[in-house]
Order: structure tokens, then C-alpha cells, then sequence
């Protein structure tokens, strides 16, 4: 490749390939640096007019996987692409710069072919990303304290409450059990919203994955009841469940499936008229399920309707009756029931009824 | 008499420790503790509990090495596991499960019923 292009370019393409973000490297056979822009210099600490080109481009960026393994030139994208010809896209790495710290980066390599389609070598082109996985550890260090110092105390108290409610340590009288109701009351809210600050600063970096498995809707349910009775009763509505079956099996994920459905039947609670019966319906239908929940209460307005999924949006009418609130409980819902394969849609008149629907195909 | 099953908390949060002592007495069982990510596997050789409770951030260590830990110990390494912490995240349930727990539970979204329904059937 002595005479290539890729090595002899000319000063407009040079200036091209200088204005480049990302480095780009073109490399022989052996994978020796021909050329390279401006960026890889600055990406890797050097000087502008220290010359990398001749040097082996494995010993010069002695790249790591993500988890410290060194990549050998049998494992080397760059390999793949000299030896068998294959493009290998945004494959993440860790590489050593100059002083000896490091970067991240995502790599893609590009075999370089001749005319007669033989291949002579190969392009780098390595984007920086350390910004992105350093705001990504530190999300994940928020993510840890916030879960932990937020939430043990809620849990504690909420375990506590219900101890006392059970009346297991001796009987409470009706004063004593409303303000109890209340204090539960306050401190699921709190808890839902911790909740949500936490999945929301999760969702829009696909740090979610759904662990898709056979699981039974119907237990799903049983469960977030449970959890929800105490909320139920301190809001004075009930909540019963018609089914045309025991066991509804979907594919889906169980932790999902349980956000989802707590989600949806905490606002039948959070918005019913006082005295309601929330209505559960789960049926089958051909290769799905639909999950419903139906509630009377003070309904989505219609013109508001538009909005009800989006990141932050919470209807007048549901601040008026509940004024805590972050609104991303549907949002939040929604990807997941989307992640999960599902879709999910509603029926509302304001001060009427509302039903949301779930449907996941069945397993 | 009959013999009361054994279960050892390992928490650093006092009241915690507190709260699952009585709720978990009230349920029958004897109740034994400790704060420390270092103590837990000398005391659960030493106690051979019938079951452990693990949270995962401790003071001096994390719980994940513990479990790992328990189940390196030919005496201990039958012995179930409950993750009851307030780590959410899935990576760190996987993790946990992967490095030998029984089962998981995020616990300010966890009632204690269903706890103690899974004690009962892992014990």
C-alpha cells in the first residue's frame, strides 16, 4: 500500500479529515498507521507534531475491553477487518493515553479494499466517549444513594405503620387509625415518587433491559393488591377483579409487569370518587391478554388527552385533587409496557369513568 | 418444645435490625443480627441459621461479597438467602441472584407479608 491514497492525500483532504471530532486512522495490512487526523493526537494526549504514523496501532492505544481485558490482535476489530474482511461498528473500548490514563471510546472498523477487491488494510475511526460513561457511573452512583438513603427510611416506616395497623401490638382506635391511614398515605406517595425519579433517570439511556419470561398476569395482580390494600383503604375505595380464567400467562418481565400494573391501579385510586369500586377486568383474547382497569372518578379531560403519556404532563383537574404528583408515572408506563412488547391505550369522560387497557400477547 | 427456626439479619441500619427483629419474632422465629459485612460469615458458621436476610450496602463492605462468600463455605453454602435491599436497579438484583441469593426484594416496595411468605417457603 505504499502508493495508496489512503497514505498520500491530498492538503484539502487533509484539512477535510482534520475537521473531524472523532479520529480517523487508516491502516496497512499489519496494521501500521499510514495516516491519521488531528484528533487522534489530541484524543490520545500527543503533541500535534509527534509522529504516529509507522507505529503499530495495538501497542500504541494497548486497548481494554469494558471490563480491563486487553484486546490481543487475535480479538482486535481492527483484525476482523485486515484478516476476514468484516466491519465492526461502535465496538466499546478503554484505550491508554500518553500519561498513562485512560479513555473511553467506541471504535468502528472498515476493511479497505483494492480494485480487484483484495483487502489492503483497514479505517479506524475512534469516538471519545469517557463524558458519557463518566455521567453514566455517576448516574449509577445517584442512582445507589438515592435508592438506599431515600428509600430505607420510607421502608421502615412503611413497615412500621403496617405493624401497627394490623394491630398486632395491641388495638388503635378509629382517630388513631385515620391518622395512620394518612401517614401510610403520605409516605407511598413519597415512595412512588422516589420510584419514579429513579426509573426516569434510567429510561432515556436504555439502561432498562426487559428479562422477557413466562410469567403468570393473574399472580402479577395478586401481588400489586396486596401491596396496594392499605392505599386503598386510606383513600376509601375498593378494588375487585373479574377473570374468566386462574392463570394468564404472558412473556414479559416480572418487575415491569408489577410497575406497570401498580402504576395504572394507584391512579384508579389516586383519581376515583371516594367510595368507588375500582374494576379490574383481565381476559383473554386470541394470542393476548388484556389487563383493564376501570375506575368513576374525575376522569382526563378531553382535550388533555393528547398529553397523558408525555414526561411531566399532569392534567388540572388531577392536581386539583391530589397536588403531589411528578407526572411521570404514565410516561414511565408506558416504556415499560412498550419495552415489554405490550401496548397500552384508554377510554376516559371526565367525571365519569376512565379504563386503561394493557395488552401483552400470551406465552 | 418445639425448636424455633434461626434467622440471621445481616443490616447496618439499627432500626431496621429493630423492626425485622420484632416483626419477624412475632412470626415465630428466633432472630439473630449483625451490622457487619465482616461478622456475617463467622457468625453464620458459628449460629447455622436456617436462613439468611442480607441487605447489600453495609458500613464495611458490600453484601454482594457476602453472599458470594457464603456460598464459597461448604457448611454455609445451602443455606438460603433473601436479598431485602433498596438497590433497584436490575443489574444489581442479577447480581445478587447470580452470586447465590434465593430471592430479591426491593424493599420500600415490598409488603412484609410477602417476605415472610417467602421465608417460610425457602426455610
Amino acid at each position: 500500500m505504499k502508493n495508496s491514497v489512503f497514505q498520500e492525500i491530498t492538503e484539502e483532504v487533509k484539512h477535510f479529515i482534520d475537521s473531524i471530532g472523532d479520529a480517523v486512522i487508516v491502516l496497512d495490512k499489519n496494521g501500521n498507521i499510514l495516516n491519521y487526523n488531528k484528533a487522534l493526537s489530541n484524543i490520545l494526549g500527543y503533541k500535534s507534531n509527534t509522529k504516529l504514523t509507522g507505529k503499530q496501532a495495538l501497542s500504541l492505544l494497548c486497548p481494554t475491553d469494558g471490563n480491563g481485558t486487553p484486546i490481543t490482535k487475535k480479538n482486535a476489530a481492527l483484525f476482523k477487518s485486515i484478516d476476514k474482511g468484516k466491519k465492526v461498528i461502535n465496538a466499546t473500548r478503554q484505550f491508554i493515553k500518553k500519561d498513562g490514563s485512560f479513555i473511553w471510546a467506541t471504535i468502528t472498523t472498515t476493511p479497505l479494499k483494492d480494485h480487484k477487491n483484495r483487502v489492503e488494510g483497514a479505517i479506524i475511526i475512534i469516538r471519545d466517549i469517557t463524558k458519557e460513561k463518566q455521567q453514566e457511573e455517576y448516574r449509577t452512583d445517584f442512582s445507589h444513594i438515592a435508592s438506599h438513603s431515600l428509600r430505607t427510611p420510607l421502608g421502615n416506616v412503611m413497615w412500621a405503620i403496617e405493624y401497627l395497623l394490623g394491630g398486632k401490638p395491641g388495638s388503635i382506635n378509629k382517630k388513631q387509625k385515620n391518622y395512620l391511614d394518612d401517614c401510610y398515605k403520605t409516605l407511598k406517595n413519597m415512595n412512588r415518587l422516589v420510584n419514579d425519579l429513579l426509573n426516569i433517570s434510567n429510561i432515556p439511556y436504555k439502561k432498562i433491559k426487559p428479562n422477557l419470561q413466562k410469567i403468570n398476569l393473574e399472580e402479577i395482580y395478586s401481588k400489586v393488591y396486596n401491596d396496594l390494600q392499605y392505599y386503598a383503604k386510606a383513600h376509601n375505595v375498593t378494588i375487585e377483579i373479574n377473570k374468566d380464567q386462574e392463570k394468564y400467562f404472558i412473556k414479559a418481565d416480572e418487575n415491569h409487569s408489577r410497575t406497570i400494573l401498580q402504576n395504572i391501579i394507584e391512579n384508579a385510586i389516586r383519581y376515583s370518587f371516594s367510595k368507588d369500586n375500582i374494576k379490574i377486568n383481565l381476559k383473554k383474547d386470541g394470542q393476548y391478554i388484556i389487563f383493564s382497569c376501570t375506575n368513576k372518578g374525575i376522569g382526563i379531560p378531553e382535550e388533555k388527552k393528547k398529553f397523558i403519556f408525555a414526561k411531566f404532563f399532569r392534567a388540572g383537574n388531577a392536581v386539583n385533587k391530589e397536588g403531589d404528583g411528578t407526572g411521570l408515572g404514565l410516561y414511565i408506563t408506558k416504556e415499560l409496557v412498550t419495552l415489554n412488547k405490550g401496548k397500552i391505550w384508554f377510554e376516559s369522560v371526565e367525571n365519569k369513568n376512565t379504563t386503561f387497557f394493557i395488552k401483552f400477547k400470551t406465552y | 418444645m418445639k425448636i424455633k427456626k434461626k434467622i440471621l439479619i445481616v443490616e447496618d441500619d439499627s432500626f431496621t435490625i429493630k423492626l425485622y427483629t420484632r416483626l419477624l419474632s412475632d412470626e415465630g422465629f428466633e432472630v439473630i443480627s449483625t451490622p457487619a459485612a465482616n461478622e456475617a460469615c463467622g457468625l453464620a458458621k458459628r449460629e447455622k441459621p436456617n436462613l439468611i436476610i442480607m441487605d447489600l450496602m453495609l458500613t464495611d463492605g458490600n453484601g454482594f461479597e457476602v453472599i458470594k462468600q457464603i456460598r464459597k463455605e461448604t457448611s454455609l453454602k445451602k443455606i438460603p438467602i433473601i436479598t431485602l435491599s433498596n438497590l433497584g436497579q436490575e443489574t444489581d438484583i442479577d447480581e445478587a441472584l447470580k452470586k447465590g441469593s434465593n430471592k430479591y426484594f426491593v424493599k420500600s416496595n415490598t409488603r412484609f407479608e410477602e417476605v415472610v411468605k417467602a421465608v417460610k417457603e425457602l426455610i
